[in-house]
């Protein structure tokens, strides 16, 4: 496979077609389509020819390096290799300005295809982006079938394209306002131009990314961006949210007043008993009715634990049949015993 | 019962598609193809019909041919290879591929590669209609960037590498030996609409573009431009409601035998007929069909003695468990979500309380050992009502499913409440009302035993 070149490797080799410029050698190695011996040939014989001729410029070149010029020596292998290779598509004085609506006219970014901007632009609702260049196949001046700008996306890898206006003569031009970019592309936060030159025949075509640019969208446009089409995808995730558990307040504070309640029970037995409250006249009572006295008060205790085991554990009819059973019995007792005190208020003795 | 006779029917289904080995659909296939056309195509359709299809030929202009016969579909998946007439015949208007279609068919699409080709009007209004856009006569991609052939002056023969697709969805495209084959691809191309339903299956390499031969010879401007790299489909696949598949191929070319050739570029076999098979499997429900083998939901408040329940109740954990298998030519399959992708449960009343991720469960569903099941357990929401188990899983190149079960979320009984002495905040309360019925049973006591003291002067205490 190796010596006919696999497609990946011709694929880069057009690419990254800068690379060409910086480093010539490599290139003529890799020309394109080798496992087509008579185009290769063809080309090969043509490298040995533009070799030869233009040897004495490469000493030339050595003479500069030898004053240490390395920059114009760098430079100047630069334009003659661009020159030398006929078979590729470039472009000149190419620029890009970036004006604002009604004001004055923006500076012009000159780019070349070694060198593209690097500058952070911005590109607003009222602004319209503007390119100029002139595109050459090798060195003379002439009309690709594709010259593209492809704007992309690159955070979702959505892309779309702008093609160029070009007369016969290679003189291209594109005007772009963020309008005519697709919404998709717009909510993106950086957008690289690459611009694509290519054609029939045997030129290698150039792709070149030239700039980034951010979008920047007033709060109306903002606003009326519309929402992504449906795509049948993971959705996001939902989790209830439950309401708050109900809360007591610290635990301390409940105690505290838990005790001040508490309190106030020997608070009452003390404050009756301190104003001479007393049972003295219990056996007297117990004399007088001895069974109505005990199963009143019996009955009341009674009634307080029912109520104490609905509380806990019995329901509403076990209840009610309880204190079927009790009440009479209280009544009836209660009766006896209220007749009994009602003696002793007539005696005196109360 | 309904568990035992889906499994009597799943036995049979699979004792059918085992004596066969083919599609979901079935596997009568008609092939609308002129003579001369068919002869280009041999080796698909020998394939096809190595796969147990069994297909019948027609001309576009047949007159025998009917594609319902009692309302009844008569084939199972139809091919409509590229023509030379500018319409079909009166047997096959636009509206009979969708008739089709919604009664669960499956239709394959070859457009013409050649830019002079018609393309039959019945075959691009069924394209408008599914949100496919096809270019007008004499439009073909060409690609400056990557050329299959240095000598072909046109450019119109392209290289594609095989489809890739998000690590969300499935490759069913890609399944044949050589990974890194390529693909010989000539045609107009294709745009796809926004429609989930739509997906675009091969995209075109990102510097081709769609060009109208006939308009721009010199240049391609703006006019003339259909569109250009990886919005350029070459081959988009549409999934209908109802699972039935509906493929175009941009360039019938890409399936042709010409193509099941050696790349000269590369020297090696192009990846044609594996994707051909890979496209054809998929259009005709070979692969990406998806099956529910069985769900089982149950909650903490009675374990797994009760399955399937029809009452929960709030805040309780259920445990909700989905089978899913696979179709994969002759048998199914546990079904593998793919890495990125979620098999996701909503809880739905009114809107979804819950959209979780089921995941793969080690212990699989007692009826079903041939699946994956997918399984979750969350706490039912603090609010009752009829709420719904719902898994709506529609994803590229598979069949959707829309599983629902609705059940009642019912409130806390009265004695699941928390207790009074539970809580802290109530303890000053109940002490009150102890207070008071000591108090009250001791007045009581007292009012009925206590013996006045004299005061000095008095003879008895005031009541």
């Amino acid at each position: 496979m190796r010596p006919c070149g696999s497609a990946a490797s011709v694929g880069a080799a057009t690419r990254h077609v800068t690379q060409i410029h910086q480093n010539p050698q490599p290139t003529r190695l890799t020309s394109p389509h080798p496992e087509c011996p008579s185009p290769s040939l063809l080309i090969l014989l043509l490298i040995l020819a533009t070799i030869t001729v233009l040897l004495p410029e490469i000493k030339s070149i050595m003479k500069l390096l030898s004053t240490s010029n390395l920059l114009a020596a760098g430079l100047l292998l630069c334009q003659w290799v661009s020159a030398a290779t006929p078979s590729a598509w470039t472009f000149a004085d190419a620029t890009l300005q970036i004006s604002q609506k009604g004001a004055e006219a923006g500076a012009k970014r000159k780019f070349t295809s070694t060198s593209p901007i690097t500058d952070d632009l911005t590109l607003k609702s009222t602004d319209s982006l503007k390119i100029l260049l002139t595109t050459k196949e090798g060195d003379t001046a002439k009309r690709p079938h594709q010259l593209f700008l492809f704007v992309k996306d690159t955070e979702s890898e959505l892309e779309s394209f702008f093609p160029f206006d070009i007369k016969e003569s290679g003189k291209a031009r594109l005007d772009l306002t963020l309008k005519d970019i697709p919404i998709a592309l717009l909510s993106s936060s950086s957008l690289s131009l690459t611009l694509t030159v290519g054609s029939f025949g045997q030129s290698t075509p150039l792709s070149l990314e030239i700039a980034k640019v951010t979008p920047v969208l007033d709060a109306a446009t903002k606003k009326s961006l519309p929402e992504p089409a449906l795509k049948y995808q993971k959705m996001k995730e939902i989790h209830h949210i439950f309401r708050a558990e109900p809360k007591s307040p610290p635990k301390v504070i409940s105690l505290v007043f838990l005790v001040a309640v508490a309190v106030c029970l020997p608070g009452l037995f003390g404050a009756w008993f301190s104003l001479s409250a007393n049972v003295s006249h219990l056996p007297k009572s117990l004399a007088a009715s001895p069974i109505a006295h005990p199963l009143f008060f019996a009955s009341l205790l009674a009634f307080e634990g029912v109520f104490f085991a609905y509380y806990t554990q019995i329901n509403i009819f076990q209840t009610l049949a309880a204190v079927t059973i009790i009440s009479p019995v209280a009544l009836l007792s209660g009766s006896r015993a209220l007749r009994e005190v009602r003696a002793r208020r007539l005696n005196g003795e109360r | 019962m309904g568990l035992t006779l889906r499994s009597v029917l799943t036995a049979l289904v699979s004792l059918v598609s085992l004596s066969q080995g083919i599609s979901l659909t079935g596997p009568r296939t008609l092939l609308v193809v002129e003579d001369d056309v068919k002869a280009q195509f041999q080796t698909l359709i020998s394939d096809l019909e190595a796969r147990g299809f069994t297909t019948t030929t027609h001309t576009p202009k047949s007159t025998t041919l009917t594609l319902f016969q009692h309302e009844e579909r008569v084939y199972d998946n139809i091919i409509l290879f590229p023509t030379k007439l500018k319409g079909l015949g009166p047997n096959l208007p636009s509206s009979s591929f969708l008739k089709h279609a919604t009664a669960g068919g499956n239709i394959l699409i070859l457009l013409p590669s050649s830019a002079d080709d018609n393309i039959p009007t019945a075959i691009a209004e069924l394209a408008t209609q599914v949100d496919i856009f096809l270019p007008p006569k004499g439009f073909a991609v060409v690609n400056h960037f990557d050329l299959a052939d240095a000598i072909e002056p046109e450019h119109t023969t392209l290289l594609v590498d095989l489809p890739s697709f998000p690590s969300d969805t499935r490759n069913y495209f890609n399944t044949g030996e050589d990974k890194g084959a390529k693909l010989l691809y000539s045609g107009a191309g294709l745009a796809v609409g926004s429609s989930p339903l739509v997906q675009p299956i091969l995209k075109a390499p990102r510097f081709a573009y769609s060009y109208d031969t006939k308009e721009a010879t010199s240049f391609a401007d703006d006019e003339n431009v259909f569109t250009a790299g990886k919005q350029l489909a070459l081959v988009a696949g549409v999934q209908t409601r109802n699972s039935a598949r509906i493929t175009f191929v941009g360039g019938a070319d890409l399936l042709a035998d010409k193509s099941f050739t050696k790349i000269a570029k590369t020297n090696q076999m192009s990846g044609n007929r594996a994707f051909a098979k890979d496209v054809t499997a998929w259009t005709f429900k070979e692969t990406g069909v998806l099956r529910v083998d069985g769900i089982e939901h149950w909650g903490e408040e009675f374990g797994k003695e009760v399955v399937n329940g029809d009452v929960y109740r709030i805040k309780h954990d259920v445990t909700f468990s989905v089978a899913l298998s696979e179709y994969s030519y002759d048998h199914f399959e546990p079904f593998v979500a793919p890495a990125d992708d979620a098999v996701q449960l909503e809880f739905t009343m009114l809107d979804p309380y819950y959209r979780i991720p089921l995941t793969a469960s080690s212990s699989a569903l007692t009826q079903h050992k041939n699946s994956t099941t997918y399984s979750t357990t969350f706490k039912t929401p603090d609010q009752h009502g009829v709420f719904t188990f719902a898994v709506n899983y529609k994803r590229p190149f598979l069949s959707n499913i829309h599983e629902k079960r609705a059940v009642t979320v019912r409130h806390f009984a009265h004695n699941e409440w928390t207790r009074s002495w539970g809580i802290s905040g109530s303890w000053p309360w109940i002490a009150g009302i102890w207070v008071v019925v000591v108090g009250w049973i001791g007045f009581v006591g007292l009012w009925l035993w206590s013996k006045p003291v004299v005061a000095e002067g008095k003879g008895k205490k005031k009541q």
